[in-house]
């Protein structure tokens, strides 16, 4: 039960994007389309499930004064794995990925997991705790990519959803849509309507504003 | 975790330890990925070849399979631009043109008022593909390439059999602006570039940038991108390098003069 609570916890009651704000700066990034948004939640996925475990494993032997240096090492050199394999297996997403792939060392996600789970917990929960943030990081990063796509080129997945031909101009692509600032909102919209559906995820406010003030 | 003093040598250890773990782990995975990453390179570039000789639909999904196999049917021969001839060489699909126009011995410099591509220098030899039907030349694609906006943008023009007629273009890397400037890849602006000419009268015109090309008469007359100035010029730009007198112009006059069979 513990495990299990473990693995779905972050896919939307702790997701890491809506509730802990993490990784926007990629969500914002890799979003305009749906098939590197999903290549880009495998690869953090991948480098979360290792991360946590290496972490996980080495804690007892980790001194704790330059862990933050060794956990570094650890996260890059996975992310360089998983960028040698994306450049090897799909050239063209890795190209749209660019530099974002490499910037996977210094997603947030990653290190803090490592920071605030796996140094404190077994491999096998960190393991799971790894796998469930990807998911609920993936999940998120789909959601984001899936409006961008569908109102910015008017497909889903590359394949056609809305006609957009000359002579039937029903659908107009939302150049907007197609920039990453659209992310923001997207992301906003979708923390609000979260927080709405599960009020318990609202921050509490740290200062009362003064009345009257 | 117990708080036990650390000892300098023990922290120095576990971090080298640890270090050359991860070494071992990225340089495995890199020398295991090279030959891949190679593959892949080699598979993109053979597919545009193909897909502006279309041999390949742009949507197509097509697998390492087919396009060795559709390969069979281009011929691979390097020419020297500036005699506008065929000459011999091995292996002229491997030609690396872009190394080759850093080396001062294969290369040349191209002239200031001719460089509208903006390169520099060009190789002295350049791969092209033909497609044969009997003995003569049904489609020859041409690799071409120059800046844009950002970036070096590469492509291939496919000629019709008369040399003057584009048959299509197709871009095979670029790095510019996304949501912007990458509409130089999308289908609806490649699709104008077919049956525009870039000669009239048996004259060299250039192709030039118009608002609406698709109610332009002038066969010349190429779409501009709306908010993607910089890069359209860019590929216009290269087309007409390449396709003019310091780039595959006396090798188009040549094949055209001599529609029989390429001499070697």
């Amino acid at each position: 039960m513990r495990y299990r609570q473990v693995l779905t916890d972050p896919i939307i009651d702790n997701n890491p994007v809506t509730l802990q704000i993490l990784g926007i700066c990629s969500a914002v990034a890799v979003t305009r389309s749906m098939w590197p948004a999903f290549v880009m939640a495998i690869s953090v996925t991948a480098v979360l499930m290792f991360s946590n475990t290496a972490v996980s494993a080495l804690r007892g032997i980790m001194p704790r004064s330059v862990r933050l240096v060794l956990e570094v090492t650890l996260i890059a050199s996975a992310v360089i794995v998983a960028d040698e394999a994306l450049q090897a297996y799909a050239p063209e997403t890795s190209k749209t990925l660019s530099v974002f792939v490499g910037l996977i060392i210094t997603n947030c996600i990653v290190l803090g997991r490592a920071e605030s789970f796996a140094l404190n917990n077994g491999v096998r929960a960190s393991f799971l705790d790894g796998l469930g943030n990807g998911i609920g990081y993936g999940l998120l990063l789909l959601s984001v990519a899936a409006v961008r796509e569908l109102f910015g080129s008017g497909t889903l997945m590359d394949q056609p959803v809305f006609a957009q031909t000359a002579d039937s101009a029903i659908f107009v692509a939302n150049e907007f849509m197609a920039l990453p600032a659209s992310a923001f909102f997207i992301i906003g919209l979708i923390i609000w309507a979260l927080r709405s559906w599960k009020p318990d995820q609202v921050e509490a406010r740290e200062f009362d504003a003064e009345d009257g003030g | 975790m117990a708080a036990e003093p650390e000892s300098p040598l023990r922290i120095f250890a576990t971090s080298a330890a640890i270090a050359v773990v991860c070494s071992v782990m990225v340089s495995a995975s890199v020398a295991y990925f090279r030959p891949i990453q190679f593959a892949s390179a080699a598979f993109e570039t053979n597919r545009d070849i193909l897909e502006a000789a279309g041999l390949i639909r742009r949507n197509e999904t097509v697998t390492l399979r087919t396009v060795t196999e559709r390969l069979e049917h281009l011929e691979v021969r390097l020419a020297d631009l500036e005699a506008g001839a065929f000459v011999a060489g091995d292996d002229p699909a491997s030609y690396d043109f872009m190394k080759a126009a850093t080396e001062p011995a294969n290369s040349i410099e191209i002239p200031a008022q001719h460089d509208i591509a903006k390169l520099g220098r060009r190789s002295k030899l350049m791969p092209v593909y033909l497609a044969m039907e009997g003995d003569s030349i049904q489609t020859i694609v041409l690799p071409v390439y120059g800046k844009g906006m950002w970036s070096l943008i590469e492509g291939y023009i496919a000629l019709s059999g008369d040399f003057l007629t584009i048959e299509s273009l197709v871009i095979h890397e670029h790095g510019e602006t996304p949501g912007i400037g990458d509409r130089i890849e999308s289908s609806d602006w490649l699709d104008t570039w077919r049956g525009r000419q870039f000669a009239a009268d048996g004259h060299y015109v250039p192709l030039k940038i118009v608002t609406a090309a698709k109610t332009d008469a002038t066969p010349q007359a190429i779409d501009a991108i709306t908010g993607a100035t910089v890069s359209t010029e860019g590929v216009v730009s290269l087309a007409n390098f390449w396709l003019g007198e310091a780039g595959y112009g006396p090798l188009l006059r040549t094949l055209s003069n001599n529609p029989g069979q390429p001499q070697r």
